[in-house]
């Protein structure tokens, strides 16, 4: 409100509204309306109550008229919740100029007879966010429970992982079949009739009354509820507890702040959608990160769904980071693992094995190179594990027992734009292994730099970079008595 | 008898013709050739004997090899006396035929007993006939025993007895015979015909055997020998041992290869990568990992690993049938490497005991190399490692500024899992570095270094429950580095709390204010408005605009003041490019100034100006205070489990005594550096004694609580120009109407 229109002698203007209203004329008067910071305690920013007499001869606002104002309006009888907003100002030169000193909602309304007053008592957009504890707030989940089956005691035993609890007061429900959700009780009952439809959820997981659930369709029982979030940033936790309250409009300024260069963590990738993806299955950890891309405002991450294991769920997982919100991309069929990859365009270039085995030396071997479309998800065979160049993943460890080396290097596939995808490969036929080149799914690699394989004693062991229109790479050799480090280069 | 002066066909010994004197009247030579004739050597000797006229040896003074003439074709050296009247001399031939003729002149010499006698009285001669020296062939092979060498090179070098080439011709593959193999690639080394070379090839199922080359008698012939000389006289032969090929790497494609080799017993690299193997150990590179070039220049790990052979007593490589498993027990090492490819410079930058402790995902960044150390092989069951500290070495990320060769460091990763989560860190709290490798990747975005990393055995992930520590949400996290707070909360539990509980941590943790303005909710800092000019090139005491840079929060406001170094200059907002113009400078009685360089500028929201004349308008009462209870010089600020951040101001402490904020927030143990930033701020803002003024207006409704007032009462008060702050502000709507406001003033 421009300064001019403060006090000079001009009368004070009131405007208030209820359901966007105006029932001024009806204003008798209006109590104290104040902000306050606590100061020095630390930011307890106050609104507080807002207060004003309606003068109600007709008992127009009486909660006990059933067609009263607030009915009228869409509010309820009793007024509560009805929106309110005060405006204050000036009349100069019969013009009202006012603007608004409060907003909020009706708390409750007092009758006095005597005077035919009715006293309207209001909060404002905090009163419910300071009173109501939150509720049904979080991660979502949805996942089958599992039984515990060396679980001994007289009820039955579903634990959950403890790193997505606490359940969210007020969002768990229980399914032992389709459309049913059934809320947890407070207490397990010890004598009478035990229904172990009757459930808690502690930190311990999910116990049912008296024993385990029998009766359920298969995939069931399922549990919702929601996880607390972690790593969330503080502007998105705002947003999410102001969307939880209903408050749609927000101003939040939190600058960023420069301090001496530290680690810090963004939490745990798949974290937000862990639980959410196959409600079937048991809610899992399995899975890591192998690789991630940075392109664009977007990160891919190659999401491994576990190492030999046929039941990971492996997918590629993208972070926007101007909504920091994850989402999954793609999901692999099972049993295929994910290491590295490199994109182009609107493709990414994974290298997979789905054999379990990582060194192309070996026959059983089942690496190959997929070719993932990310605006339609089409996944195809880019180069596939029966060509003669087959892409390397991890060598064996020659000689050292059964150990394979992990796969270690992230330098065994990169993508140079508007020519070819280049990765690592050995071909045991004609004993080579090097660096190939492949350019179209269905169109044989070409080997670009190849090395003979000596039975092995190289390990196949290679990996390259690519730069400047240069290919740099690196192996190693053993022959007898001699051992070297071969370093190669090529101008592409 | 030799008969001087008469040629000895068989022999080429001249005799003397004259009956031999009672006494001693002359002296005479007898030229003894050698008896081959015709003569096939390259070199001959001949000897020289003095007799007298009784054909008895006879000493003579002043022979010497001047005094001796051979014919053109050959060469006199090597006089030698064997006794006074016996010597000798070698002849060289330059010619394999014809005749030579050797001569002593005429009085070369003289009796001892009787220096008047001299002899021979007449040039003495003697005449070889030559027929032509048969050359020999050297049969070359590799010194190396056995040869390894596939194939095994072969040469073929003709020379006469004395070394000197001899040039063939007519000589070829087929003179060459094998009992292993075959020859090939035979030619002639270009330019020499004395030399020739060949390659025997050996089957691959050949491994350990004896191998002989043949090039039978008379198979060439002397170039340009007429009559024919051949060669050799004889078959020649060169027997050697050959064991199982040494293998070569070829490179194919590449258009430049650089090779470090050593020797897998003993090498300086082995020893210094894994040295508590011990010296008779033996070890060989073994791949290579996350190459990345930076110009010329190539980084790479490459692990070292004992090798399984061994040598033996007699020098032989010799392999254990128990190869041990270099995770278990120290076995393998590993090496951070820079290679040069301009000149194939090899340079050892890091060595590493454990290949689990070495360098991973190397990252280039500007020319700058990033790593950290670590591997999730550490975690791999019974992994003993050689370096009995490895725990304090894991959990940093490193850098090398190319093309120095210095590694520094750029941080330890300390948020990590807590030492109860991690049994096996019990003493440490070390995060990623405890894990890594595989699953740890590094990507540089943003200003940032990213970095994906965990801790635990990922063969061992469980479920349903997280009961390992590689379940738990600590693990696997999305790390960065970087210089900026990451304003996340690590978790947000919210039964038994209210929203407004949340958005109040939240404003606790920024150091911000809430609240609702309208129906709008508002979060901003706590702090004013702030800005710098742009540019930081000073103003004139006219200059009516100035381009702010730098807002420390928000949007710039639409109309108010600036205030710079004590002068408000009036504004009525600003364009795109943060410029303020057609500036009011001086405003509200204050002086118009220069500002010369880099200048704060505070964005002040209200002017409250009241002089002796105004005192009672709009002002009702006025009560300033020093506020004492608002001064903190000393902040606590608690977090984690335990921890905490005490911060201080000196100054102020001796000025005013110590004053303790204390402040628990609900940071984790690893947001150590949002604590400290958010202790500081604190500080910063109370560690000064300011006043609380409260003020009672008569009704201003456009104060809001943050707002800045610029307030001017210099009556009584001494308020020149004082910035404050609104604390609170209160609308009384009955009678008197007013507003009451409460300011705290700024630093």
């Amino acid at each position: 409100m421009p300064k001019q229109f403060s006090y000079q002698g001009h009368p004070v203007a009131l405007t208030v509204k209820i359901h966007n209203q105006d029932v001024t004329s009806d204003l008798a008067s209006m109590d104290d309306i104040g902000q306050r910071i606590d100061y020095p305690n630390l930011t307890e920013f106050r609104v507080g109550e807002a207060s004003f007499t309606l003068r109600d001869v007709q008992g127009d606002f009486s909660p006990n008229n059933p067609s009263n104002f607030f009915t009228r309006n869409g509010g309820r009888r009793t007024g509560r919740n009805s929106p309110i907003e005060i405006k204050a100002g000036f009349i100069v030169g019969s013009i009202r100029h006012t603007e608004t000193v409060y907003k909020g909602t009706v708390i409750k309304l007092t009758q006095d007879g005597g005077p035919a007053t009715v006293k309207v008592v209001c909060t404002d957009n905090f009163g419910d966010m300071r009173k109501k504890t939150i509720a049904d707030f979080g991660v979502p989940r949805h996942f089958m429970l599992t039984e515990a089956l060396e679980q001994t005691g007289e009820n039955g035993a579903y634990p959950i992982m403890d790193a997505i609890m606490p359940a969210s007061d007020g969002s768990v429900t229980l399914a032992t079949r389709v459309g049913e959700e059934i809320a947890p009780v407070q207490k397990l009952a010890t004598e009478g009739t035990l229904d172990p439809k009757n459930f808690i959820i502690d930190s311990e997981g999910v116990r049912t009354e008296g024993r385990a659930i029998v009766d359920r369709q298969v995939g069931y029982p399922q549990l919702r509820m929601k996880s607390p979030y972690r790593y969330r940033h503080i502007k998105d936790v705002i947003t999410d507890i102001l969307n939880h309250a209903g408050i749609t409009n927000s101003e939040i300024d939190i600058p960023e702040q420069a301090v001496d260069p530290h680690f810090s963590s963004n939490g745990r990738i798949n974290y937000d959608l862990l639980g959410t993806i196959g409600s079937s299955n048991p809610i899992t950890w399995n899975g890591y990160v192998t690789d991630f891309i940075h392109d664009s405002g977007t990160w891919y991450f190659l999401y491994n769904g576990g190492r030999n294991n046929p039941n990971g769920i492996s997918q590629i997982i993208v972070y926007d980071v101007a909504t920091r919100t994850y989402s999954q991309l793609h999901k692999f069929s099972s049993a295929t693992e994910v290491w590295k990859f490199a994109k182009s365009g609107n493709s990414l270039y994974i290298l997979a094995t789905t054999g379990g085995n990582y060194d192309a030396n070996e026959i059983s071997s089942e690496n190959q190179i997929l070719q993932l479309d990310i605006t339609t998800g089409t996944e195809t065979v880019f180069v596939p594990h029966t060509v003669g160049t087959r892409p390397q993943l991890a060598h064996y460890y020659h000689g050292v027992g059964s150990v394979f080396m992990k796969p270690d290097s992230r330098r065994q596939l990169i993508y140079r734009e508007n020519d070819g995808l280049y990765y690592a490969f050995v071909d045991t036929a004609n004993s080579q292994f090097g660096v190939a080149k492949a350019t179209a799914a269905g169109t044989a690699p070409t080997s670009i730099v190849s090395i003979n394989q000596d039975g092995f004693n190289n390990h196949g062991g290679i990996a390259f970079d690519i730069k400047n229109n240069t290919l740099i790479g690196g192996t190693t050799f053993v022959s007898t008595g001699k051992s070297q480090i071969l370093v190669f280069k090529k101008a592409l | 008898m030799a008969l001087k002066g008469i040629r000895n066909s068989q022999s080429g010994t001249l005799v003397s013709g004259r009956k031999p004197p009672l006494f001693i009247q002359g002296l005479s030579i007898n030229i003894t050739l050698p008896t081959e004739s015709p003569y096939r050597g390259r070199i001959a000797t001949i000897r020289l004997d003095w007799v007298d006229n009784l054909n008895q040896p006879a000493p003579v003074v002043g022979f010497g090899i001047g005094a001796l003439v051979g014919n053109v074709g050959g060469e006199l050296f090597n006089f030698v006396q064997h006794s006074p009247s016996s010597y000798s001399v070698d002849v060289r031939f330059l010619i394999r035929s014809g005749d030579w003729t050797i001569t002593v002149k005429s009085l070369a010499a003289a009796l001892i007993t009787d220096p008047s006698i001299k002899g021979p009285s007449e040039d003495t001669s003697a005449t070889m006939q030559l027929a032509g020296e048969k050359p020999i062939v050297k049969i070359g092979v590799p010194a190396e025993r056995p040869i390894t060498q596939r194939p095994v090179p072969l040469t073929f070098e003709w020379v006469y007895s004395d070394d000197t080439p001899a040039y063939m011709e007519n000589f070829d593959e087929t003179d060459i015979d094998t009992d292993v193999g075959t020859i090939g690639n035979f030619a002639q080394v270009p330019g020499d015909a004395s030399k020739y070379t060949a390659d025997l090839t050996i089957p691959e199922t050949t491994t350990n055997t004896q191998v002989t080359i043949t090039v039978s008698a008379n198979v060439a012939q002397v170039a340009n020998s007429d009559p024919a000389i051949l060669g050799p006289e004889a078959d020649t032969a060169k027997t050697f041992q050959i064991a199982a090929p040494t293998a070569i790497a070829h490179v194919t494609g590449a258009d430049t290869v650089c090779v470090l080799e050593k020797d897998i017993i003993s090498n300086d690299f082995l020893n210094e990568v894994i040295p508590h193997l011990g010296d008779n150990a033996g070890g060989a590179f073994t791949g290579v990992f996350e190459p990345v070039s930076i110009g010329d220049s190539v980084y790479m790990v490459v692990p070292v690993r004992k090798f399984t052979q061994t040598i033996n007593d007699e020098g032989e490589l010799v392999t254990p049938t128990n190869p041990e498993n270099f995770l278990s027990d120290m076995q393998a090492g590993a090496a951070l490497v820079r290679v040069n490819t301009a000149n194939c410079q090899f340079e050892l930058l890091k060595a590493y005991s454990d290949i689990t402790l070495a360098a991973r995902s190397l990252t280039v960044h500007e020319d700058v190399l990033y790593f950290f150390e670590g591997s999730h092989h550490m975690y791999e069951d019974a992994v003993i490692f050689a370096d009995s500290h490895w725990r304090e070495k894991v959990g940093y990320v490193y850098k090398i500024e190319h093309p120095s060769r210095s590694i520094e460091e750029v941080g330890l990763n300390w948020r990590s899992a807590t030492t109860t989560d991690n049994p096996d860190t019990e003493e440490t709290d070390y995060f990623y570095g405890v894990h890594g490798a595989t699953t740890a990747p590094i990507a540089i975005a943003n200003e940032a270094l990213h970095l994906l990393t965990g801790f635990g055995n990922f063969d061992d992930i469980g479920q349903p429950r997280g009961e390992r520590p590689v379940d738990r949400i600590g693990n696997w996290n999305w790390i960065q580095y970087h210089d900026q707070i990451n304003q996340r909360l690590s978790e947000v539990l919210t039964n038994g709390r209210t929203g407004f509980d949340i958005l109040k941590d939240i404003a606790i943790l920024t150091n911000s204010i809430l609240g609702f303005k309208n129906d709008t909710f508002f979060l901003r800092p706590r702090e004013p408005q702030k800005a710098v000019n742009g540019g930081g090139s000073g103003i004139t005491a006219t200059q009516q605009a100035i381009t702010a840079a730098d807002l420390n929060w928000g949007q710039f406001p639409t109309e108010g003041w600036l205030s710079v170094d004590g002068e408000l200059i009036k504004h009525a907002g600003v364009d795109m490019l943060g410029q303020f113009s057609n500036l009011v400078r001086g405003a509200e009685g204050t002086t118009a100034a220069p500002h010369t360089g880099t200048f704060e500028i505070l964005f002040v929201s209200h002017i409250l100006s009241l002089n002796a004349d105004t005192l009672e308008m709009p002002v009702k009462s006025i009560v300033a205070t020093n506020d004492n209870r608002q001064l903190f010089n000393r902040v606590r600020l608690r977090y984690g489990e335990d921890e905490e951040v005490l911060v201080e101001d000196p100054t102020s402490i001796v000025e005013n005594g110590a004053r303790l904020l204390e402040v628990d927030v609900p940071l984790d143990a690893h947001q150590k550096v949002w604590a400290e930033w958010l202790a500081e701020s604190y500080l910063a803002r109370f560690k000064d004694i300011q006043q609380v003024i409260q003020l009672t207006l008569k009704p201003t409704f456009y104060m809001h609580v943050g707002d800045v007032v610029c307030l001017n009462i210099p009556e009584r008060l001494h308020l020149h120009n004082t910035l404050c702050q609104v604390l609170e502000v209160n609308h009384a709507f009955r009678q008197p109407q007013t507003t009451s406001v409460k300011l705290v003033t700024l630093n």
